[in-house]
């Protein structure tokens, strides 16, 4: 398709001799004399979400990067966005998000007192790097998938968009600092695995973006939270104790969005969940393999015990109690979003035993 | 050895506390928050309950008050003796250590636990941990002063 883009000879001939159209002027259809009121942090999303340009479409009229509200002549090309309807991607929070995103950047360069890194006992070490290796590859995936569906979404839902923007700001910076971990003390990079790139594959490969949404932001990204939980409580020293609380709350964003876009997503169709819960059980499947990957059981077991011989004596009690809980916290956030998992987690029973909500005996009760 | 800030828990203690976390530039620099955390520490007889309201640039203290008007959106519950314990680190290190940190007392919901109206309550708890724990190291930093 060729697009008729041919420099009106005329209008610049009028326009020399002071003719101007004018019309963008005079005869504009757009909302005029909307006076958006800052708030006490400044002029936020929700401030200018006022009249008719808070009027979000559930299916978007057209397929354009105009914006919103705006007086759009006709004959505007056909952009040919995928995802149109405003289900597909919202959450009534995501404006408030995006705020708290932008307000709450940090720098991996400036804000980690890296200076302050001691050398730890090499085992130590090795597990440090080896989390910040599975770290540094598994974030990535998270700027990858929202950067492959960005570009999809129809304009009308700019707030949706610009969240997952930051969310790749984001991920970009969680795979630098713990890439940076990893090269800062005398260690390296540790051992990447077939079994998450295996998980990162199913996120990337997700056939639409409800899909690898549900993967992302409320499975995968919930056990990461719980990860950076962890990891703070595990540190080593102060500065790793500052990288994961930092990553925590960049996380616990995506996580939020996550949830609450699936339960947005489920009240415009609730014919929908059983699509939901097709995508969360194979998800699950690959989960039951990361939970038994030594990558990430035995890394996190040496830090909490604090050497290898330490950890080996105590087994995976520290892991368990972070798997029981990334669980607990995964149901949690599945029933708030109106998708109940109680009974059928593809987790083997054992890794589910006595985590609250994971039977529909124990949500009955 | 340092004495930590008494009487605690104690409306003074929370206020003092956030003087000092904004005069030092931490909650700036940590960017705005918006977050009714409530504070629930169990005695033998008695329950206190104190609320740390974040909103944009500003966070107040409450209490005691009463649960229910002051609303939390997510409550950290433990006994005095383990807010007691964490005070003391704080006010000895200046800051909590590795293992007092409200995220480390909480993650295995013992011996802090953290509940909430529902989940999006809690992940908030997380989404502005930063600044939470801002607010209980600057109750160390004040004795430094």
């Amino acid at each position: 398709m060729t697009i008729d883009m041919e420099m009106d000879l005329e209008y610049l001939e009028r326009a020399q001799r002071g003719e101007f159209d004018l019309g963008w002027l005079r005869s504009t259809t757009s909302e005029w004399g909307v006076r958006a009121t800052p708030s006490k942090t400044g002029l936020t999303l929700r401030d200018i979400s006022i009249g008719s340009y808070g009027v979000i479409p559930e299916h978007a009229p057209r397929r354009s990067m105009a914006p919103r509200g705006s007086d759009v002549e006709v004959g505007v090309p056909d952009l040919g966005y995928t995802i149109n309807d405003r289900a597909e991607v919202w959450s009534d929070n995501v404006m408030d998000l995006y705020e708290e995103a932008v307000a709450r950047q940090w720098s991996a360069t400036r804000d980690i007192a890296w200076n302050d890194l001691r050398p730890l006992d090499p085992d130590v070490e090795h597990a440090m790097c080896q989390l910040a290796t599975v770290l540094s590859e598994v974030e990535m995936v998270a700027a990858d998938f929202p950067a492959k569906w960005l570009w999809q979404i129809n304009q009308d839902f700019v707030e949706a968009k610009m969240f997952l923007c930051t969310q790749v700001m984001d991920e970009a910076r969680h795979a630098e600092v713990f890439r940076k971990r990893a090269l800062a003390n005398g260690g390296g990079l540790g051992k990447a695995t077939a079994v998450i790139e295996r998980f990162l594959q199913l996120i990337l490969d997700a056939k639409s973006y409800d899909e690898g949404s549900a993967l992302m932001h409320l499975l995968g990204e919930g056990i990461v939270l719980s990860l950076f939980r962890a990891g703070e409580a595990l540190a080593p020293s102060p500065v790793e104790q500052q990288i994961f609380r930092l990553c925590m709350q960049d996380e616990a964003r995506h996580v939020a969005y996550g949830t609450m876009h699936l339960k947005y997503r489920l009240a415009a169709d609730p014919s929908m969940a059983s699509d939901f819960h097709a995508y969360l059980d194979k998800g699950e499947e690959i989960m039951t393999m990361i939970f038994s990957t030594p990558e990430i059981v035995e890394p996190t077991s040496i830090l909490a015990a604090g050497s290898v011989e330490a950890a080996m004596a105590l087994g995976t009690g520290a892991g368990d109690i972070l798997r029981k809980q990334i669980i607990g916290d995964y149901l949690k956030r599945c029933r708030h979003a109106g998708l109940d998992r109680a009974g059928r987690l593809q987790l083997p029973e054992t890794m589910w035993l006595d985590v609250p909500g994971a039977t529909l005996e124990a949500v009955a009760s | 050895m340092k004495t930590a800030i008494r009487p605690f828990p104690s409306h003074e203690v929370f206020d003092q506390a956030i003087a000092v976390a904004e005069a030092n530039g931490t909650l700036a620099s940590l960017g705005a928050a918006d977050l009714r955390l409530g504070i629930e520490v169990l005695d033998d007889e008695e329950k206190n309950f104190f609320g740390i309201t974040f909103v944009d640039d500003v966070v107040t203290a409450t209490g005691p008050v009463s649960e229910d008007w002051y609303r939390p959106e997510v409550v950290l519950s433990a006994t005095a003796a383990t807010w007691e314990e964490m005070v003391e680190v704080i006010s000895v290190n200046g800051r909590a250590d590795l293992g007092h940190t409200i995220n480390s007392l909480s993650l295995a919901n013992t011996p802090v636990s953290v509940r909430g109206d529902d989940p999006m309550g809690e992940d908030k708890l997380y989404r502005f941990m930063g600044s939470v724990q801002a607010v209980f190291d600057a109750i160390g930093q004040k004795l430094a002063v």
